[in-house]
């Protein structure tokens, strides 16, 4: 059943969204959306130096997003404004792997594979490391279910229950790394911070509880998945740019129906 | 090293000088431009606008091949930029007044999605047999290389209209940016105001496509505005600082690209920028790393000096190792711990000050001079002599100290 390259395409697109569901309902929450777009920037740093030491890109990419993502926590408590800061960081970071990239000869076109994703190309191998992470990200998510959702809601609230918010903070950057560094083969550096908050703010207007927003993002990012795939191979445009204007327009429909439900109840 | 040189000097050719002068004065007009955004705390709304432009440039494209040119118009390809940006730029803000998605949300997914609608419409073009597509994903990471004449020439004047108009609005923006409440009061349209800024944002971004490309002109915008910001407090020279460092950066970075014909435009500008941003952190005086950990090395250094003074007044014994370090590269204590002479001295001093200071909050109604007291700040720099001699009348006479 591997043995179809669609197959295997879907199978990891859904890996992803999977993992990217639960992660980006937090992110939309915390409003660390700009911080997961930062993160995946500098992953691409993580490649270019992966590419240069012949070493497989997962690695390289989860070391560089954890070292991007924990300087960012450390300087934000200092005084520096955050989003500026994460903008100066997360573009040094790409430019830097962009040069670098640039000195390696003979790669150049596979750069655009990791900026924009390379669905169709997935291995068994990168199969297995990308539902791997999912799975991880996922496990780790619903271990640290209710103290998240506790450090999320209210800070003081978690200090009085014997949550300490920065030791959640650090699991949702963990997952965060990990998942930037699964889905760069799926939808690329670029998009990932699509497949974390399309979904998610999609599945909001739709979600009672945050438990079923977490699962109706899930739904969302997978159903993209398949129809921007099915779309691409059909229409013969990019795979993951596809699987995100599909998202997009998930995320058009849930605004309608939200903005006539209101409509309604007015 | 002799043909960056020949860069450098405006040797390499018409054609390199003019875009090495066309980038010095974008990076200008980013830098300021960029400094307002910053100060107005929107840096990142540019960043929308930037990935917004993508799928205005496919379109324009397709327009032109289907209205029978070739498509290659930089002009046209940068008025469809433009539109797109702009209607990116109102969606941002539909999504953030609209709905309950918050600024960043809102920010992130409009980018991520027409930045993928707009590498959907490049791909379809790409299988296009009509037009002349190379070139087109130049548009995503800036290049140089190949640039026509006339292309240099739009990015130069476009940068100087924007550096004008930056020099035209300077004052309503700056008091915007630095206040929006005290300029409504004053009568200025913070609106407009806020839409010219936009305006001046997106025409940096526009013009800066080709050369930067629309991934990376985020980072030319917001760079030069922070690592000024490490230089100074005030407005104005923020602006002109950033607008330097912008015009140093997008120069030198040019004249790289342009004597190693494999280097990236857009990174190496902003890779110029990074550095002058990473030696701003660390040496900055006040705000810089480096600035910051010496201050608070000589903080510490003072405080244990006045423990170590006070802990001698009162005869107790010394273990902390710093505190018996700092007393003996001094002179105040000897090896093996006993005070010395200067030391006693210097400490009596303390010890006395310290009943000044006991008497002065006890007396004295200002608390804005008694607020100061902090243990360290000399009294004789809060209250005049005679104030101290009253003090001093108070304090009855002279007791002998535990030495």
């Amino acid at each position: 059943m591997l043995d179809d390259f669609m197959t295997r395409a879907t199978l990891a697109g859904i890996g992803v969204a999977l993992a990217a569901a639960p992660l980006g309902s937090f992110v939309v929450w915390r409003r660390m959306a700009y911080f997961g777009d930062a993160t995946a920037h500098a992953a691409i740093l993580g490649v270019a130096l992966s590419l240069a030491l012949e070493i497989s890109i997962f690695p390289g990419a989860v070391a560089i997003a954890l070292l991007m993502a924990l300087t960012v926590s450390t300087l934000s408590g200092r005084g520096y404004a955050m989003d500026t800061l994460l903008g100066v960081l997360a573009h040094s970071a790409l430019a830097f792997g962009l040069v670098a990239v640039s000195f390696l000869s003979g790669i150049r076109i596979d750069l655009m594979a990791y900026l924009f994703g390379d669905i169709l190309s997935v291995s068994r191998g990168d199969l297995a490391v990308i539902w791997g992470g999912a799975i991880l990200v996922a496990g780790l998510i619903a271990w640290r279910w209710s103290a998240l959702l506790t450090a999320t809601l209210n800070e003081e609230l978690a200090y009085a229950s014997g949550i300490d918010p920065k030791r959640e903070q650090l699991a949702l950057t963990l997952a965060l790394a990990v998942t930037v560094a699964v889905a760069i083969k799926v939808v690329g550096v670029l998009l990932i911070a699509a497949m974390l908050i399309i979904p998610a703010a999609a599945a909001r207007p739709l979600a009672r509880t945050p438990e079923a927003m977490a699962l109706i993002a899930a739904g969302i990012g997978a159903a993209a998945t398949v129809i921007g795939l099915r779309a691409a191979f059909v229409l013969d445009t990019p795979a993951g740019p596809s699987i995100v204007c599909v998202a997009a327009l998930i995320f058009a429909m849930s605004s309608v129906v939200r903005a006539l439900r209101g409509g309604l109840a007015r | 090293m002799e043909a960056f040189l020949d860069a450098l000097t405006l040797q390499a050719g018409y054609n390199a000088a003019l875009v090495a002068i066309g980038a010095a004065l974008l990076g200008f007009a980013a830098g300021t431009a960029g400094s307002f955004l910053f100060l107005r705390k929107r840096a990142l709304v540019s960043d929308a606008v930037a990935h917004a432009t993508l799928p205005g440039v496919g379109i324009a494209f397709l327009i032109m091949v289907a209205l029978g040119g070739e498509g290659r118009s930089l002009i046209g390809l940068l008025l469809g930029s433009a539109l797109s940006a702009w209607i990116g730029l109102l969606l941002v803000e539909w999504i953030a007044h609209r709905t309950r998605l918050a600024e960043d949300a809102a920010i992130g997914a409009v980018l991520s999605v027409f930045f993928g609608f707009g590498v959907v419409l490049l791909t379809v073009i790409q299988t296009l047999d009509r037009g002349r597509q190379a070139g087109l994903e130049d548009f995503l990471l800036g290049s140089t290389a190949g640039m026509l004449l006339q292309d240099a020439q739009i990015i130069a004047i476009g940068g100087a209209l924007v550096v004008a108009a930056i020099w035209v609005l300077r004052r309503p923006m700056t008091l915007v940016s630095f206040d929006a409440g005290y300029a409504a009061a004053m009568g200025v349209d913070t609106r407009r105001v806020d839409l010219a800024m936009m305006g001046l944002v997106m025409a940096v971004t526009v013009i800066g496509l080709k050369l930067v490309g629309l991934i990376l002109i985020v980072a030319l915008l917001i760079i030069p505005a922070v690592t000024a910001r490490f230089w100074t407090n005030r407005v104005e020279r923020v602006l002109w600082a950033a607008g330097a460092i912008g015009g140093v950066s997008g120069y030198v970075g040019a004249a790289l690209s342009a004597s190693a014909p494999d280097l990236p435009t857009g990174p190496i500008i902003v890779l110029i920028a990074a550095a002058l941003f990473a030696l701003s952190l660390l040496l900055a005086p006040a705000r810089g790393v480096l600035a910051a950990s010496l201050a608070h090395r000589r903080f510490q250094r003072r405080v244990h000096r006045r423990q170590g003074l006070l802990a001698l007044v009162r005869g107790e014994p010394i273990h902390d190792p710093l505190t018996l370090r700092i007393l003996r590269a001094e002179g105040l204590i000897r090896a093996d711990g006993v005070a010395t002479d200067k030391g006693r001295a210097h400490a009596a001093k303390i010890a006395r000050d310290e009943r000044r200071w006991d008497i002065a909050r006890r007396v004295h109604q200002d608390t804005s001079l008694t607020g100061r007291y902090d243990g360290l700040t000399p009294i004789e720099d809060v209250f005049t002599a005679d104030q101290i001699a009253d003090f001093d009348a108070r304090l009855g006479p002279p007791q002998p100290v535990g030495f």
